[in-house]
């Protein structure tokens, strides 16, 4: 018997800007996994110096089955066009099945059909061959000793896309005392963006200074796509090998979720309700360093 | 050959907000027909990037009854072409001003700077405009293309409507902008795609590509005439596709392959002249699209109003990637 899941969510408006924040133009192949706990997309990028993965949890969804873990190979832009177009009529819900029919990927939507009139979507997404996804895995060791802060998704995305013309790399530099989180770039143009204390919501340092490096590029991908309106927070980790990890806290917006009953006491009520609707986007950069990017020559856009 | 009339306001106002923003996005010159009866704006799909277009205006719309007069010797008809943003320019200009009377005759005017060599001044067509604003007297000459011949009237005449009206048609207005955000996603995909209509009510979308198959379904539009639905049995099929094969194997559906562009123009025009339906239908032996704009009688509670209308016809393909369906 093979493996099937399928799963429906109601804030597809919500969905459609959450995944915004890894919008890609390149064909990427793009690992989909269903498990109890939710519905996990990720990718690798061409050169393999970032990873990307977005993350909704099951009680986001209101009907969820996965009793197996499943995962599947599809090409990422084909995935998130076909998502935002079934979605672009607006539908109630959004269901994702696999198997369909041909092993493909099957959305669907569904609409009241009480209406006079009524619009039925569907998108049968090919998959792809199964590949080796443990480089997925590899590039962040929870094991490694990091330093943290946490911060406005805004602000970070504002001071990220100033830094487009300096060009070429980013330096992050984190050091404990006195608290100090900021960015440079460092090779033609010059240009430093400290953030104050006050906005820094958390922060933590390993060492007494960190400093590490990253393609303007990566950056870019990881801080500047997500097209949410409220306010976010962000954390960005260094870990003790210089790899950053850089985690946004999004709010699917929108759609009918199930109020929950009898609260007990309001502000636990608001802060379990907040967590049903969070969606996870995640992404992993190495380091920028001259020899890796040798080992494997970048993937361009055609 | 003669033609004089003044614009009612109501036909300043159809003509610059409505019909002529439409033909603009569709294409950069379009052809007048001058009757005694109607007036037709014409786009043929070498106008356009290959639709054709027809808006069909009684006189009763556009002029004052009073002082109108359109002679010739082609059964009184003058034809000839315009380039629209020009045409629009005048009337904008009249609307800013407050134009009172607006009066416009077809003229000839003798240019001074003739063709070198050239023995007599040189006599270029013009439609020209006059009319009396706040503080302000304009006069203004539109260059038009040379009257059409007796034959290319005649030809005109003939081939400005689709004469013969396809089997059953789907009224999409309810649903036009859901409709056209869909088609504005699918243009992403691919340039073709799959349109079939079904008696029930129902209009299919598809796009199939080496990736992805999409594919929607707009399910409860009204049919017209409504003798097309008589009689049918519900369809059983759970899904689009099933519900699709369900009603093409009875024999009650019609499909083809066009051009999204085409389909997407046509919805995002159409809009702008407000009809009160949009009728949509696939021609006999799936030649063409048909897509038909109802108006709403600005003077009575419900009536639609034969005086203005409106169509495109919608070239389909006829070697179709998809083989026949």
């Amino acid at each position: 018997m093979t493996a099937e899941a399928s799963a429906t969510i109601a804030s597809v408006k919500g969905l459609v800007v959450a995944l915004q924040a890894v919008r890609t133009t390149l064909k990427l192949p793009c690992a989909v996994t269903f498990d109890p706990a939710g519905l996990k997309l990720r990718y690798l990028d061409g050169a393999h110096a970032m990873q990307s993965g977005i993350s909704l949890s099951a009680s986001v969804f209101s009907q969820f089955h996965a009793p197996t873990p499943l995962t599947i190979f599809v090409p990422l832009s084909v995935l998130l066009e076909s998502i935002a177009t079934v979605a672009s009529s607006m539908p109630q819900e959004l269901h994702f099945q696999y198997p369909g029919p041909d092993s493909t990927l099957l959305l669907t939507t569904t609409e009241d059909t009480r209406g006079r009139t009524c619009i039925c979507s569907y998108a049968k997404v090919a998959t792809l061959a199964a590949q080796d996804m443990s480089a997925l895995d590899e590039m962040w060791d929870p094991q490694d000793e990091c330093s943290q802060a946490i911060l406005s998704g805004l602000l970070l995305r504002e001071a990220i896309e100033d830094f487009e013309w300096t060009g070429g790399e980013v330096e992050f530099v984190m050091r404990r005392n006195p608290t100090r989180f900021s960015l440079q770039s460092i090779k033609q143009q010059s240009l430093e963006i400290s953030f104050p204390a006050h906005v820094l919501d958390g922060f933590s340092c390993h060492e007494e200074e960190v400093r590490a490096s990253y393609k303007y590029k990566h950056l870019k991908a990881a801080f500047t796509n997500v097209a949410q309106k409220e306010p976010w927070s962000t954390k960005v980790c260094i870990s003790s090998r210089g790899v950053l990890k850089v985690t946004h806290m999004l709010t699917l917006a929108g759609g009918g979720l199930v109020p929950m009953e009898a609260p007990a006491l309001l502000g636990t009520f608001t802060s379990q309700g907040s967590a049903q609707r969070t969606c996870v986007v995640q992404f992993v950069i190495m380091a920028h360093d001259e020899a890796a990017e040798q080992a494997f020559p970048e993937d361009e856009p055609a | 050959m003669k033609f004089k009339a003044t614009l009612s306001d109501r036909g300043l106002r159809v003509l610059e907000k409505g019909f002529l923003p439409t033909l603009e996005k569709l294409g950069k010159r379009c052809q007048l027909l001058l009757g005694p009866e109607d007036v037709h704006l014409i786009q043929s799909p070498a106008d356009t990037d290959g639709l054709q277009v027809t808006a069909r205006l009684a006189n009763v719309v556009l002029f004052e009854e009073e002082g109108f007069k359109c002679q010739s010797r082609y059964e009184n008809q003058i034809a000839f072409s315009v380039d629209i943003t020009l045409l629009l320019k005048v009337l904008r200009s009249a609307v800013g001003h407050d134009a009172d009377a607006l009066e416009m005759k077809l003229a000839m005017r003798s240019l001074p700077c003739a063709a070198p060599g050239a023995a007599a001044p040189q006599q270029r067509p013009t439609l020209a405009f006059s009319w009396r604003g706040h503080n302000v007297t304009m006069v203004q000459e539109l260059p038009i293309s040379q009257p059409y011949s007796q034959r290319d009237v005649e030809d005109l005449a003939r081939h400005k409507d689709v004469t013969t009206l396809s089997p059953f048609y789907l009224d999409l207005q309810d649903e036009v902008l859901r409709i056209q955000a869909l088609t504005d996603k699918l243009k992403g995909m691919g340039s073709e795609l799959v349109m079939a209509t079904t008696r029930h009510g129902d209009l299919h979308l598809q796009v199939h590509t080496s990736g992805v198959d999409f594919g929607t379904e707009i399910r409860g539009l009204a049919v017209l005439p409504s003798s097309a639905a008589e009689g049918l049995q519900p369809l059983q099929g759970d899904t689009p596709e099933e519900r699709l094969e369900e009603a093409a194997a009875a024999g009650e559906s019609a499909s083809v392959v066009l051009l999204q562009k085409h389909l997407a123009k046509a919805l995002h025009s159409s809009q702008l002249t407000q009809p009160a339906q949009l009728l949509c239908g696939i021609a006999e032996r799936e030649a063409h699209v048909h897509m038909m704009f109802v108006y709403r009688d600005p003077f009575s509670d419900g009536g639609y109003d034969d005086n203005i209308s409106l169509s495109y016809k919608l070239p389909v393909r006829e070697d179709s990637l998809y083989g026949p369906e």
